[in-house]
């Protein structure tokens, strides 16, 4: 039985979205029941994404059941990024119990700094005693580790950042809309922990996302046009003290299960476009590494010759990746919902005849945790 | 209809856990599983994870946990859901391996309330507690007991209005509370892993404790524990190619949430006016029941873990069940009807009464279901055969209910 | 017009257990002492802990190991800002230097301030102890330079 996702919504990502988390969370619901034409009845199940932590309140879930479409429904909440979620609801749907579900990730970082927060993913017995040490921090070590194997320069992680704000400027959900920024702009931004500055980190900011997704059984019957659910991955690495920061191995790991399951053997061959979650731009070059679609320590060759550009041979990030706006829970979401634009041919920055992607988003300090879907619409 | 079952399980003794750190505790609980279970930790092939995080002040914790419980490199998959999290990490356990994606699946849930220097629970729950405030100014409750209230462990405002509600609508009396938690605590005492064991427990001695806001007695409320529990879930296949011969599966799951109770706030139009209503815990049941093949629970089921943090809540939760008809649990207790050597005995273990390590509570339910149905509870073992069990979680403000039936058989028939 | 309510601002304190493992730390801190757990299987972790991240055997007492306080510079970074423990950016009127250090004899890195100036990776570091000394993480000012 394969699971596909049906209909999809997210709102316009946001410094501050304006609303209350109630309201922005019915909104997206209601848009997604609308864009695949089911009423709240026909919805089996509903999984939820947010943290206690991120939205300052303990079961970040509590007040939003009536909202988030759950009231009388069998749901239940995933406490990471909105991927896990739509993992979780395909668990639902294939145990042959559920035939429909909702997925609704959301925070709204106007609440509280995320990276604030991430000083309390740190060890509290010794790391947290740092008062210094934040997930910036870490990751200006991850990328100094990274940069010093391969030679990898501060002007390539701002190439990176300058390929991803142009696409984001052309995406109306994002955060920044900055068409005519430079990559000197992006090297003279604010250094915070050399060598990450401002401009190469993302943007976080208030979102909600949703899809719907639909068993085999019923998915026709709902649209004409299905992008199905063909690979999945996850992978958990090692805290940042006892792991080599110069690559990503759980997402090695998790993109092996999901090219596995997808039947999937050359992803370079094989994917048509990636939408990826980069916190800080040097990640995205690492990420290429960890995928396969860039041997190792070459992550900076396919950005360079212009590989993983809007008009290149494999694009990466067309909706601008975390760069365009980090939603934190909702980020993962943000990143299906351009995959299923893309392959539907409904994109704003639309590349030509797309039918397969990669979908990553990652969790906890310095990508510790990534998660990989392999998404693909009718052959 | 992939089959699971429980292959092993573990738990931390309960209590006041300041000898050893969160992770270390939970990785007690997960390699207590993995023993029991007789497997290796290569076998398991993904995790699921929850507690509580407010309450142990780390922000998810299992990332820094998992080299300490056998997940590096591997899947693992984290579910909050208030009190309900223990059921509903059983829940995900059970739906990762009833999907097909894993064959062996380790699901542990934990609370570490002592690493809070606050009073009681009060950390995770300041938010909660200021959600007792709205509740006092509407309906009545003076600063004294409001402030006793924020020593507990769980959700103790909103549930000793629902005790008062439930006394109203079943006709039961207060001293029906006060044998419901001396059975918990005469319980607990049989359950070497649980917090407050009292083996001679009698109602005398709970009704001598001081009046906090009426129905709830001071000897009435449940105690902020530590502790961790862990539960191996399989599919027949894994099973069978194990050679485990004691297991315990798993019919059905339905976790149904109702609205939050908060009359007419946050655009939740009228919210829900009787507390002890509990439609959630009542859909969880039925759908849960009509999942697992059982027609008649009451005379299908064997016995129950029901969530209980205070004692209006079992005689409650066994009605909205439908082990005994509306207003007459109390009937049922008084004939001991419930105790561990009745006709239908709920909550052996002492439940959460006893034991409240908030995390680790609803895992907990679902964990002693299946020691009972395996015959590993030891000391609380109840003397009936128990063929099929009912593990029930609740939490949230009163709206989260999670339903687990257990039985000793892959399928009802 | 949006109305934001700021809330009734509490703090959460804690006061974490240990265990028994990073005690030993701290009494070894105290004594100006580095203390790690050796797995049988050669992996050495700092600080110490009851399971090998690795291999996952069970560490004890008998585990532990004292360490040479001596390491290597992996990486570092200067830092220009620090967060206040309400969401706000402070900037440091100094940039000070965080060092992520791999000691001898240890597998695992620590990130800890550098207390010199000129610095690199590979850059050989010794440990500078705080001089009255309490058991506690802050035993540890940071690291600098060998001299040689």
């Amino acid at each position: 039985m394969r699971v596909a996702i049906v209909g999809y919504s997210c709102l316009p990502m946001s410094r501050d979205i304006g609303l209350t988390r109630e309201e922005s969370v019915f909104l997206s619901t209601k848009m997604a029941l609308e864009s695949c034409n089911l009423t709240r009845s026909e919805i089996d199940t509903v999984v939820s994404a947010s943290s206690d932590f991120y939205d300052g309140r303990t079961i970040s879930n509590s007040m939003l059941i009536g909202a988030l479409g759950a009231y009388l429904k069998d749901e239940s909440k995933s406490e990471e990024d909105g991927l896990l979620a739509v993992i979780y609801a395909m668990q639902r749907i294939l145990s042959g119990t559920h035939r429909i579900a909702l997925v609704t990730a959301h925070t709204h970082s106007s609440i509280f700094n995320p990276h604030q927060i991430s000083r309390y993913m740190l060890e509290p017995l010794f790391d947290r005693q740092n008062e210094l040490l934040n997930d910036i921090v870490l990751s200006a070590l991850q990328a100094r580790t990274y940069m010093r194997k391969y030679d990898v320069s501060e002007e390539d992680m701002a190439y990176v950042a300058y390929k991803n704000l142009r696409n984001a400027s052309k995406n109306s959900n994002s955060v920044l809309k900055v068409p005519d920024i430079s990559v000197e702009e992006i090297l003279a931004s604010k250094v915070y922990a050399e060598p990450i500055r401002e401009l190469m980190i993302a943007p976080t900011c208030d979102g909600v996302a949703s899809v719907v997704l639909a068993s085999e059984k019923v998915a026709y019957e709902i649209t004409s046009d299905p992008i199905w659910i063909e690979g999945v991955g996850v992978s958990v690495g090692n805290y940042f003290r006892d792991r080599d920061l110069s690559k990503l191995e759980s997402l090695q790991k998790a993109a092996k299960k999901a090219y596995a399951m997808a039947g999937i053997s050359e992803p370079y061959q094989e994917l048509d476009f990636a939408e990826i979650t980069e916190r800080f731009a040097h990640q995205e070059l690492m990420i290429y590494e960890a995928l396969g679609i860039a041997r190792e320590g070459k992550g900076k060759n396919l950005l360079n010759n212009g590989t993983t550009w809007i008009d290149g041979e494999f694009p990466v990030n067309p909706s601008g990746g975390a760069l365009s706006g980090d939603a934190i829970c909702a980020t993962g979401l943000y990143r299906l919902v351009e995959a299923i634009k893309q392959i539907r041919g409904e994109a704003e920055n639309q590349i030509s005849g797309v039918r397969r992607a990669l979908v990553h988003s990652q969790w906890g300090l310095v990508a510790q945790k990534n998660v990989v879907l392999i998404v693909g619409g009718e052959v | 209809m992939r089959r699971v079952a429980i292959i092993g399980c573990g738990q931390t003794k309960h209590g006041r856990r300041t000898d050893v750190n969160q992770a270390e505790m939970v990785s007690e609980a997960v390699w207590n599983a993995i023993d029991d279970a007789g497997i290796g930790i290569e076998d398991i092939e993904a995790f699921a994870v929850g507690n509580m995080q407010g309450f142990g002040g780390i922000a998810h914790p299992d990332l820094i946990f998992a080299e300490y419980i056998g997940a590096v490199g591997k899947p693992m998959q984290r579910v909050a859901t208030g009190g309900t999290v223990g059921g509903s990490v059983a829940h995900l356990g059970y739906y990762m391996v009833a999907s097909g994606m894993y064959d062996v699946v380790l699901a542990t849930a934990w609370e570490k309330h002592s690493d809070s220097a606050e009073p009681g629970a009060t950390t995770g729950l300041l938010h909660v507690a200021f959600a007792n405030l709205s509740y006092m100014f509407k309906l009545g409750m003076d600063l004294r007991s409001f402030a006793i209230m924020g020593l507990a462990g769980a959700a103790a405002g909103i549930s000793a209005y629902q005790a008062a509600q439930y006394l109203f609508r079943s006709g039961c009396k207060i001293e029906h509370y006060d044998m419901v938690a001396a059975k918990a605590r005469r319980n607990a005492a049989k359950n070497k892993y649980a917090h407050l064991r009292w083996p001679n427990c009698k109602p005398e001695d709970i009704a001598k404790t001081e009046m906090l806001i009426w129905p709830m007695r001071f000897g009435h409320v449940c105690p902020a524990s530590d502790g961790a529990s862990a539960v191996i879930f399989a599919s027949e296949d894994a099973v069978k190619k194990f050679g485990i011969k004691e297991v315990a599966w798993i019919l059905s799951v339905a976790a149904f949430a109702d609205e939050e109770n908060d009359q007419g706030e946050s655009y939740q139009g009228t919210g829900v006016l009787d507390y002890s209503e509990q439609i959630g815990c009542v859909l969880s049941a039925k759908k849960a029941y009509e999942r697992a093949g059982i027609e008649n629970p009451r005379k299908e089921v064997d016995m129950a873990e029901i969530y209980s943090p205070f004692p209006h809540q079992e005689l409650m939760f066994s009605e909205r069940l439908g082990f005994f008809d509306e207003g007459t649990a109390w009937k049922a207790l008084e004939e001991g009807v419930t105790e561990i050597d009745g006709d239908f005995p709920i909550t052996p273990s002492g439940g959460v009464n006893a034991t409240n390590a908030i995390g680790s509570s609803g895992l907990q339910r679902v964990l002693e279901c299946a020691l009972q149905i395996m015959n590993k509870a030891e000391e609380h073992q109840v003397p009936k055969d128990v063929r099929i069990a009912v593990a029930h979680a609740w939490g949230g403000q009163t709206q989260f209910n999670t339903v687990t039936v257990l039985s000793d058989k892959p399928k009802r028939w | 017009m949006v109305t934001r309510y700021e809330g009734i601002p509490f703090v959460a304190r804690f006061r974490w257990s240990v265990g028994e493992l990073f005690d030993e730390f701290l009494n070894g801190l105290r004594n100006a002492k580095l203390i790690a757990s050796k797995c049988s299987c050669g992996y050495t972790v700092l600080p110490p802990r009851v399971r090998c991240p690795k291999c996952y055997a069970k560490l004890s007492r008998e585990n532990l190991v004292e360490i040479s306080g001596k390491g290597v510079i992996e990486a570092y970074t200067r830092v220009f800002f620090k967060l206040d423990g309400n969401g706000n950016e402070i900037w440091l009127d100094k940039p000070v230097t965080l060092a992520m250090v791999k000691f001898e004899g240890v597998n695992s890195t620590l990130v800890l301030p550098y207390l010199d100036t000129e610095i690199s990776e590979g850059t050989e570091v010794e440990v500078v102890w705080r001089d009255e000394r309490s058991g506690s993480v802050s035993d540890i000012l940071g690291v600098r330079r060998v001299k040689v």
